[in-house]
């Protein structure tokens, strides 16, 4: 067991040469390179920090706006059921006036249809008892229909009460004598001597035919009437045929209106 | 049989001489150099990295963390030199199975020239660590009268350093060399085999016992130092008691 020293010295400077080529090749490459991807993966560990941060604060806002959006929705509904709602009210009241209106309008149709129908049946009515009436006066009597209505307006004259004579009597106007007929010079003399001799001696008589009056006569003069028509048993007729109809007297006198 | 390999003389001129554990050393060299090159010119730093870089960063960083396990100092400054002893006397006792490869390490001159390099490099990282006075100052601790008894101490763990390494793989070489003379079969490869773990461990045994002196020589000032702040702290407060009461053996750092 000898030592040789020269083999001792090379050896030791065999060994630090090793040390430093161990370190130039060795240690400090790979202790950087090592650092260097630490690093970067310290750094990739804070890129993907700041983007989960980032990422955070995106869905943050996104949640944000979804909560906007929701009560956006929560509100725009409210409004829309609110609109629908008086829409459905709106068309409901105008659906319920038309209804009303087709209703209203119904009726009017059909109260214009049972007058035109009852005015038919007057004219008819008046046209059968004026031929019954003539037929009767003519088989019974000398007399005519007509003769028989100026008898019977005569003695109307004849039995003025004295409060309707007085104001015939202060008439200053002409006094018509209107008719449904023709009347005859005869008859013609006969009211005005009538006329004359009951209510006013200097009384202007005119004669009018109108075939508003159906069947009847009558003297019109300063506002106040006397005669006789047919249209008086006529109008009795008329009510209670309504009544028979079950006509609405109310509505009837709301239309006259 | 020749017990050492300085014996074997493969050049000579004069006084100066190459024998084979010199040029072995160079074959260990250049295979830890070369293959360090070869490796370390295509380092990647991404995420998938070649496997022989994967190997050197294992090795690497196991001597580091080693190196941190005994010292508890920052290892950078220490693992070129720790790291390199390791690496020469294991790689010199594992390629000992090569046939016709001699380990340095086999040699007393080897071992000796490793020895004087540690017991070089332990007070020169001491002084560069605490100076020169805090490195000499450790000499007389915790007496001036124990001086002698420390200078001792360090001369004979150095010759103790040398001598185990040497006589573990000497013995192993030559057991070996006498075992293939006798039974020359099976007991060789048995020796041989135990000759892996026994490199393995003393290449690990000297590098570790090369580090624990480096950070004795450091730790010894950081520790009178840390007394001594301790005592500057125990004077401002008497009632308190100092770290080093607590746990005298206990390492400051």
């Amino acid at each position: 067991m000898e030592i040789d020293w020269l083999t001792v010295s090379a050896q030791i400077v065999n060994f630090l040469v090793l040390v430093w080529l161990l370190k130039r090749f060795l240690y400090k490459p790979i202790i950087d390179a090592m650092d260097r991807r630490q690093k970067g993966i310290a750094d990739n560990i804070n890129e993907a920090k700041d983007r989960d941060h980032k990422a955070q604060l995106t869905m943050q806002d996104y949640e944000n706006k979804i909560a906007a959006l929701e009560q956006d929705k929560t509100k725009l509904m409210q409004e829309a059921e609110a609109a629908a709602q008086e829409k459905r009210l709106a068309l409901e009241e105008a659906a319920r006036k038309d209804v009303q209106q087709q209703k209203e309008l119904w009726q009017k149709h059909l109260h214009q249809e049972q007058k035109n129908y009852l005015d038919d049946l007057s004219k008819t009515t008046v046209k059968a008892i004026q031929d019954t009436g003539r037929r009767v006066f003519s088989d019974l009597s000398d007399s005519s229909l007509e003769t028989q209505i100026i008898t019977v307006f005569l003695k109307r004259l004849h039995d003025l009460d004295d409060d309707l004579l007085k104001h015939l009597k202060a008439s200053t106007s002409d006094f018509h004598i209107v008719s449904a007929f023709e009347l005859e010079a005869p008859m013609k003399q006969k009211i005005t001597q009538a006329i004359h001799k009951n209510i006013n001696d200097s009384a202007n008589v005119n004669y009018i035919v109108s075939s508003d009056l159906l069947c009847g006569i009558s003297l019109d003069t300063g506002g106040y009437q006397v005669g006789w028509n047919i249209d008086e048993y006529l109008k009795e007729f008329d009510q209670r045929l309504l009544k028979s109809l079950n006509y609405n007297s109310d509505y009837e006198s709301k239309t006259n209106d | 049989m020749n017990i050492t390999p300085d014996q074997s003389i493969l050049w000579q001129w004069e006084w100066l001489h190459i024998n084979e554990t010199m040029v072995f050393t160079w074959v260990v060299m250049f295979v830890l150099v070369g293959g360090s090159w070869i490796i370390t010119r295509k380092l990647t730093i991404e995420a998938e990295i070649p496997r022989w870089q994967n190997l050197l960063e294992v090795i690497v960083t196991t001597i580091n963390d080693q190196i941190s396990d005994a010292s508890g100092k920052d290892s950078s400054r220490y693992l070129p030199f720790i790291g390199t002893l390791f690496l020469y006397i294991l790689s010199s006792n594992l390629l000992e199975n090569i046939p016709g490869f001699v380990a340095p390490t086999g040699s007393l001159s080897t071992t000796t020239a490793l020895a004087i390099s540690v017991f070089v490099a332990v007070p020169l990282f001491g002084i560069a660590n605490d100076g020169i006075g805090g490195y000499l100052k450790q000499y007389i601790q915790p007496t001036i009268l124990m001086m002698p008894f420390n200078i001792i101490g360090e001369l004979t763990r150095t010759i103790s350093l040398a001598v185990r390494l040497y006589g573990n793989i000497m013995s192993g070489t030559v057991i070996v060399g006498i075992l293939l003379s006798l039974t020359p079969f099976f007991f060789p490869l048995v020796m041989q085999l135990l000759g892996l773990i026994t490199g393995t461990v003393q290449a690990y045994i000297f590098a570790m016992l090369a580090m624990v002196y480096i950070a004795s020589a450091t730790a010894a000032h950081d520790k009178t130092r840390a007394s001594a702040i301790n005592k500057t702290k125990n004077s401002d407060e008497p009632n308190k008691p100092s770290e080093s009461d607590i746990k005298p053996e206990s390492n400051p750092n």
